[in-house]
């Protein structure tokens, strides 16, 4: 017996230190394998619409934005606008490969368009739609071997803000079959190709040798699916992965828990995404504009901002994120008293109950509704909050199921018509996918005078008005813009977080 | 028999304990258990907060009195429940026989032969968290163990001399049934019962924290646990805490149900060696 | 032992039709049209004519018996139909995964064995000593412990702080560490409970007290006689804890990141991905089904009793 119980003994032991033999620090060879972490799979593969996300740098759009999101050349070189408007003229980039090997010129682009032609696929990332991106696109044409034409049947100066990242993701015509569906691993033009894409497990890339521009620093990086916000904490710690990217990389609580620890930093930046809550406009109570001012006046952002978050975003109630140029700051205002009084002109003594939908994957959005309740609870609102996953939830806010559901929305380019034809117009997409039951005069018709108009000024000053309006009228309560955050090994270097994702070329070990 | 007499003594003080401590929190509790106040979050223990705060400065003592309620009420109500399913069909099956009792088998089996666990994750991932819906999928994935149980106990105490000679003395059925069979299995009901609840409070624990069991904002120890994976670095209160409760609470229903089996007068092999 | 065989299998069907109906009706019983479902993810939007030209596809015109009997026919080709979710078939992506559950499960039950076994020979053989003692507390600890705590508590010390086994993922055996400690700790604990009784029982019985008496050791005896005697019944232990194993390996695969077929559940739920969550339910439920056959002729060959025939000696 005490043999057996030995035996067990040393048998755990030399587990243990096999498990601590394999973990020991490998030498720094700037060739090693950097392994990161994000919570999706940021290649989902064949049967999504970009294969995988704009930060993997796999694909290269024509146009991508700098740090104040204005447009600026990938693999578009430089363009030019026709005096009305209506013509677009693209020079492209030369010497281009893709990573099958493949020549990237004006047939490649067009063979992209003729895919986006085929109709919407859906993604993860965005829809890949060519009415999204390109509205009221009329035609488009090769012009020689290195331009493109594309012609509108509306002036369209916008459009570039249009096309930046998502909006022209270009990819090898031959990788994609007759329907325009991936059939393998993505050929793109970025400086990073997919070697190996295991779904649900890792995602490898290693450097594009014949990368047009500056080569990737790293040679290969491991992008593991890890989908638990604590877990990737654990692995981050654990120095099993090095950093962790892509949105909700790590939760605010959890960056500041590595504040002080100088083998991890923490990297910030304005992020194009926007927190609000979605109130069923279609329904009692929040089908009255008066109900919906209550429940904004009620908020108290900072303390979620500046408590929950730990300062990680800015107070708001503009419907425009802060990172666009077009961006308006409105004062944010908070008045219990005047909230109570608005809620109780609806409600008269009553009091409603509603359900509180919440993505159940982020803990911290349960932790965030239970305290927003406890301040609608004040106006006469009790919620029932109800976590669950993002597209299930908005099944329910299609089906006008629900009465609050906390959202997000990011930025797919920053031509702020985008949003608000979105949320504003009475046919936009989420007004009526998340029964916001919005409807404005006013807001169809600045919508359509910036359309036509081709003088920048008068589109500006259309999207100030339409900004001041949501922020009156809330088609949707807008929380807080968000900060992006994440967080690395002090064994990398350049590892800077950017308007979306961070440069991972960038990315090496530190010396 | 004095040992487990003093195990007896100690699991259902234990158990006494939190039962009361949970039964009582309207009333013992300090604070509101949802009153958030942002400006005392995630403090450590205090003389105003002897358990500390949580992430939106809710009461951690006033959470935990009020943290076992939903779960303790769901776990007896729907171990009751199975158990007066099983009963009724094990029973019935048993002592009548014949083509009732093939059926019941029948559908017992079915029913035994299904993965539990993954069943009862379905139905409630279908259905929808909430407190009916956990009470449905506890009972259609426990009713089967009790009944089978139940029906070997009825089929050897039928054959008992006594019961013939009952029977002979022209006692009816129902009077047999009721006033003899299942009076002479309660040692084992008893055990049996024990044990199940132990496991559904599990089950609900497991079901919450995935959050599919206890809806919020209600307080509930594995929700807590679920809510503070966020914080429990800095605040390990936070799961330490709960995670305790729960523990507590599954160690004195395993020890009770030990502590009986060993006392009463458990002859059903099967429950022997639950 | 071929007609008590033939017997097992067939008592076996009733238990695979019940699954199988369980499985459908929690399809029929999930809310929304499933033929829009099927149509609208990742932001698109289908015509009424579009769901209805789906509908008539996917064959949900035809009353439910019908659509069972397809659906079964479907099943046993392989077809498990679409995710919602992925646009995947069900049967190709929980093919994908389940290699990585059935090596969690696997080791898991070896764990559990070998904890099980170690644990309850010490308790037997120390009966109401100190290591008796010990032992039967920890069973009850063990049986006390919610996995999910557990899993948090033993990744905050062995993978983080003292950073001796990785905290998550798949991969080598170094990573099944500690998810199937976890996942084994319940029925380790009621491996050692069955184990323990059943030494106690053997060494109760009369043979055992006439060895002792002729001098034979304790230890060879527990070696030859009762422990071969004990195993039978853990063996049919093992059958039982697999369920739970699958089931527990929902919450276990969750928080140690394996992409097996638990995680493809509580996604699918999540998701509210019903052809998943259908095809997960049969599967689990097909697994747990084969191992019990597999568990009653182990069982079998390792009784003689009933390897001859069943006849009693």
């Amino acid at each position: 017996m005490k043999k057996l119980l030995s035996l067990i003994l040393v048998l755990l032991l030399a587990l243990g230190a096999l498990g601590g033999l394999a973990i020991a620090e490998p030498a720094q060879d700037p060739d090693a394998e950097i392994v990161l972490a994000g919570y999706r799979n940021l290649a989902p593969g064949e049967k999504d619409g970009y294969y995988c996300s704009k930060i993997l740098y796999v694909w290269e759009p024509l146009i991508t934005q700098d740090d104040t999101a204005a447009p600026i050349p990938c693999l578009a070189e430089n363009w030019e606008m026709s005096e009305d408007g209506t013509q677009w003229t693209f020079n492209l980039r030369q010497g281009v490969k893709f990573h099958d090997g493949e020549d990237f010129n004006a047939d490649a682009v067009i063979a992209n368009f003729d895919r986006m032609m085929l109709g919407v696929k859906s993604s993860s990332f965005y829809p890949l739609d060519i009415t999204a991106h390109y509205p009221n696109l009329a035609s488009y044409e090769k012009v020689d071997e290195y331009t493109i034409r594309l012609t509108f049947s509306q002036p369209a100066p916008t459009q570039l803000y249009n096309m930046v990242n998502f909006g022209s993701a270009i990819y090898s015509p031959k990788c994609f079959d007759e329907e325009g569906n991936f059939n393998g691993i993505c050929a793109g033009t970025g400086p990073f190709r997919i070697v190996e894409n295991v779904l649900d497990e890792y995602v490898l890339l290693e450097r594009f040798d014949d990368y047009y521009g500056e080569p990737a620093k790293a040679k290969r990086i491991r992008v593991k699916v890890i989908p638990d916000a604590d877990t990737r904490f654990s692995a981050l710690k654990a120095g099993e992965i090095l950093g962790v990217i892509d949105l909700s990389a790590i939760p605010a609580s959890l960056a500041v828990e590595l504040e002080g620890d100088e083998n991890f930093a923490i990297t910030t930046t304005k992020s194009t995404m926007i927190r609000f809550l979605t109130l069923n406009g279609t329904k009692f109570p929040f089908d009255d504009v008066r109900m919906r001012q209550a429940v904004s006046l009620c908020l108290q952002r900072s303390v979620i901002t500046d408590d929950l978050y730990y300062g990680f975003g800015t107070p708001t109630t503009n419907i425009l994120n802060y990172s666009t140029p077009f961006y308006k700051e409105f004062p944010v205002e908070e008045d219990l008293e005047k909230a109570k009084a608005l809620a109780a002109e609806v409600l008269g003594d009553e009091r409603v109950r509603v359900t509180y939908l919440v993505n159940g994957s982020d803990a911290s959005l349960k932790v965030e509704a239970e305290l927003i309740s406890t301040w609608l609870a004040e106006i006469g609102i009790d919620c029932d909050i109800q976590p669950m996953e993002y597209s299930a939830m908005k099944e329910l806010m299609k089906a006008g199921d629900y009465g609050i559901a906390r959202m997000q929305q990011g930025l797919s380019n920053s031509e702020p018509a985008t949003i608000f034809r979105r949320f504003m117009l009475t046919s936009g997409d989420h007004n009526q996918n998340y029964s916001l039951g919005y409807q404005s005069d006013e807001v169809d018709r600045l919508m359509d005078e910036a359309a036509a108009a081709l003088d920048m000024e008068v589109r500006t000053a259309n999207y100030d008005r339409i900004q001041e309006i949501s922020t009156e009228e809330f088609p949707v309560i807008p929380l807080f813009n968000d900060m992006t955050l994440m967080a690395y090994s002090t064994r990398l270097t350049g590892y800077d977080a950017k308007l979306y994702g961070i440069e991972l070329p960038l990315v090496a070990w530190a010396e | 028999m004095k040992n487990s007499r003093m195990r007896l003594f100690i699991a259902a003080a234990l158990l006494g304990v939190i039962l009361l401590s949970n039964l009582l929190a309207p009333w013992i509790a300090p604070c509101d258990p949802n009153e958030a106040n942002m400006r005392v979050r995630l403090q450590g223990p205090s003389p105003e907060h002897p358990l500390g705060t949580d992430s939106l400065g809710r009461d951690m003592l006033s959470r935990v009195l009020y943290g076992g309620r939903s779960s303790m009420l769901v776990a007896l109500a729907a171990t009751a429940l199975s158990m007066a399913l099983g009963m009724l069909l094990g029973v019935l099956g048993g002592y009548y026989g014949g083509m009732l009792d093939w059926c019941i088998t029948a559908v017992a089996n079915i029913f035994q032969g299904l993965p539990g666990t993954c069943l009862m994750i379905a139905i409630v991932g279908v259905l929808g968290p909430g407190i009916p819906n956990l009470l449905l999928a506890l009972v259609l994935t426990s009713w089967a163990g009790f009944s089978r149980i139940v029906r070997t106990e009825t089929l050897r105490i039928r054959e008992e001399a006594y019961i013939e000679g009952m029977r002979a003395l022209g006692a009816g059925n129902g009077r047999l049934l009721w006033r003899h069979i299942v009076p002479n299995m309660m040692a084992n009901i008893i055990v049996l019962f024990t044990t199940r609840v132990g496991r559904c409070v599990l089950s609900i624990a497991s079901l919450s924290y995935l959050g599919l069991g206890i809806k919020p904002p209600t307080p509930d120890w594995s929700v807590m646990i679920s809510d503070a994976r966020l914080n429990y670095r800095s605040a390990p209160h936070l799961i330490i805490v709960p995670g305790l409760c729960i523990f507590l609470l599954l160690l004195s229903i395993n020890m009770l149900g030990d502590a009986l089996r060993d006392l009463l007068d458990v002859r059903s092999q099967e429950v022997k060696e639950l | 032992m071929r007609r008590y065989l033939i017997q097992k299998v067939l008592s076996l069907l009733p238990v695979l039709l019940g699954i199988s109906l369980i499985a459908f009706v929690l399809g029929v019983i999930s809310p929304g049209n499933p033929a829009e479902l099927a149509l609208s993810r990742g932001g698109y939007e289908p015509t009424p004519e579009q769901i209805e030209a789906m509908e008539r596809q996917m064959g949900l015109d035809a009353p439910y018996p019908v659509q069972y009997l397809r659906w079964v026919g479907r099943a046993l080709t392989g077809d498990l139909g679409t995710s919602y979710a992925s646009k995947l078939p069900v049967g190709a992506e929980l093919a994908r995964r389940l290699p990585v559950t059935l090596k969690l499960a696997l080791c898991s039950i070896l764990l559990a064995l070998v904890l099980g076994f170690s644990m309850g020979c010490i308790a037997a053989a120390f009966h109401e000593r100190w290591p008796d003692r010990v032992i039967r507390s920890a069973i009850n600890i063990q049986l006390s412990f919610p996995a999910f705590w557990l899993a948090l508590l033993l990744i905050l010390l062995f993978a983080e702080n003292l950073r001796w086994l990785p905290t998550s993922g798949n991969g080598g055996l170094k990573y099944m560490i500690l998810p199937s400690l976890v996942l084994s700790s319940a029925s380790a604990a009621t491996t050692a409970r069955l184990i323990r009784s059943a030494l106690l029982a053997e060494f109760g019985k009369q043979y055992c007290t006439a060895a002792t008496a002729r001098g034979i050791s304790r230890k060879r005896l527990v070696l030859q006689n009762a422990l071969p005697n004990a195993a039978v019944s853990a063996v049919a232990l093992m059958g039982n804890s697999l369920g739970g194993m699958l089931g527990g390996s929902v919450i276990i695969e969750s928080i140690f990141a394996l992409p097996g077929i638990g995680s493809y559940a509580l996604d699918a739920i999540t998701n509210r991905d019903y052809p998943a969550l259908q095809g997960y339910v049969l599967l689990a439920g097909c697994i747990y089904v084969a191992v019990a056959l597999l568990v009653d002729v182990v069982s079998m060959l390792l009784n003689p009793k009933l390897r001859l025939g069943g006849k009693r000696i």
